[in-house]
């Protein structure tokens, strides 16, 4: 939604192909462009399992689907977190990673840029 | 004029703004347009709008029909409205229609489905899974015999969402059959500083909306963002062949926040308001806003929920709250 000079952070969309027209009509049809929406979604949140409690905000990265914050590794993707990642990665997509805390557990959290 | 903020730093074009084609698509694009582009038309990835550099541009182009606004025709309405039109939230659906005095209401489009459509997880918004339109939403006693306008502003996620999906779910059927008094287009986003290719794809997919729901016997209202001045042009062009489309809305939810976006706000009114003979409704707009406009004051209509959520926080409705609410606002004219 809106106008103006900025857009709010938590209003972040992918623009999906238009449905393959099938007919007349602008109404869209049946097509088979897929939802980048749910294939990449905006966030993904895993949970982290480090020695120590990492501080909140921290900067993650991913090596294959190992989770690291500076040489220690702190959690790991699951095979359709990977599937995902690695996917959204090939479609030009970048997910920074932060540490948060909830609930007494610490997660990794991938955003989508 | 060409940007709608005056003291605008952005007047330099920047490297993006060189490297910007949409002005390839003049008329529909002004070639001043991309002066003032400030993010890459390159490889976005389609995050939040489309470029001019799209590899697949033709498929988008084909999607509203050409970027010319020219090829929708709309009748629009002519309504004779109240200076302040009440926007129902959804908490307040169970309340009693005798507590609004306004015959005529408008209801936002995030409430009109049977749960919250979005979900905020990780400081980022989702669709629901289980999206779902309320089709006898006006079957609340809130809306016991009023007019209600169904004013489709929300957030991105939501209404990208929507439109891609829109023949898979019948929206504009659904939409159509549930009985509004009228339906505002939505407020597809422009933002400035992105390029104006996806503000003028966002202004025309706007207008097939509203085209769609003609054909199906809605009253249309359209729903007019602008952020550059041969924007505006385009539009008071576009009214001009639209005769009798007399009343259109803004949404200043976002833009009222800063100086610049209330700057980019007033310009375009004041533009559309002297150029055109429209009446404007302002879904959520301010006295910093209203205050500039003073002049056109019988031509401007205020939507706003503000009034409620004041009653949610406080926890304390009552009709004798709302009706001392009512009161004051007359008093203060049509800002809640």
């Amino acid at each position: 939604m809106g106008s103006g000079t900025s857009r709010k952070s938590n209003d972040s969309v992918i623009i999906n192909r238009p449905k393959i027209q099938r007919g007349s009509g602008t109404g869209g049809g049946q097509g088979h462009n897929r939802d980048m929406n749910s294939i990449c979604p905006p966030t993904l949140k895993v949970r982290l399992n480090p020695k120590k409690p990492l501080p909140e905000g921290s900067h993650l990265t991913l090596e294959k689907e190992n989770i690291v914050f500076f040489d220690q590794k702190v959690g790991l993707l699951t095979k359709a977190q990977l599937t995902t990642l690695t996917r959204c990665i090939a479609e030009g997509f970048r997910y920074s990673g932060k540490v948060v805390n909830e609930k007494g557990n610490q997660y990794g959290v991938f955003t989508r840029q | 004029m060409g940007s709608l903020h005056d003291n605008d730093e952005t007047h330099t074009k920047s490297l993006f703004s060189l490297l910007c084609e949409s002005g390839e698509f003049f008329p529909y694009i002004h070639t001043d347009e991309a002066s003032v582009v400030k993010s890459s038309c390159q490889e976005n990835g389609r995050r939040n709008i489309i470029t001019c550099k799209d590899k697949n541009l033709n498929e988008f182009l084909l999607e509203v029909n050409s970027l010319d606004m020219n090829t929708v025709h709309l009748n629009g309405v002519d309504i004779l409205l109240g200076e302040y039109i009440p926007v129902i939230p959804r908490k307040f659906f169970k309340s009693s229609a005798t507590f609004i005095p306004q015959k005529i209401v408008a209801i936002s489009l995030s409430d009109i489905f049977v749960s919250p459509p979005l979900n905020l997880k990780d400081k980022k918004y989702h669709v629901s899974p289980t999206l779902k339109i309320n089709r006898k939403v006006l079957y609340n006693p809130v809306f016991k015999n009023k007019k209600v306008i169904l004013l489709s502003d929300a957030r991105d996620v939501l209404l990208e969402h929507l439109w891609w999906n829109r023949k898979k779910i019948k929206l504009f059927d659904i939409l159509a059959r549930i009985g509004f008094y009228a339906v505002s287009t939505p407020n597809f986003s422009l933002f400035k500083g992105e390029c104006p290719m996806g503000h003028a794809w966002n202004i025309k997919k706007g207008l097939i909306y509203g085209e769609e729901l003609e054909k199906r016997g809605v009253m249309v209202i359209p729903h007019i963002y602008a952020v550059h001045v041969k924007q505006l042009e385009r539009w008071c062009d576009w009214l001009k062949r639209n005769p009798s489309v007399k009343t259109v809305a803004m949404n200043c939810q976002l833009q009222r926040k800063s100086i610049v976006g209330r700057d980019i706000a007033v310009n375009a009114l004041k533009h559309i308001l002297a150029n055109t003979d429209v009446s404007i409704i302002l879904n959520g707009s301010d006295k910093r806003i209203l205050s500039q406009l003073e002049k056109f004051k019988t031509r401007l209509y205020t939507a706003s929920s503000g009034a409620f959520k004041n009653l949610e926080i406080k926890k304390q409705m009552s009709p004798f709250l709302y009706k001392s609410w009512i009161e004051n606002t007359r008093k203060v004219s049509a800002t809640p």
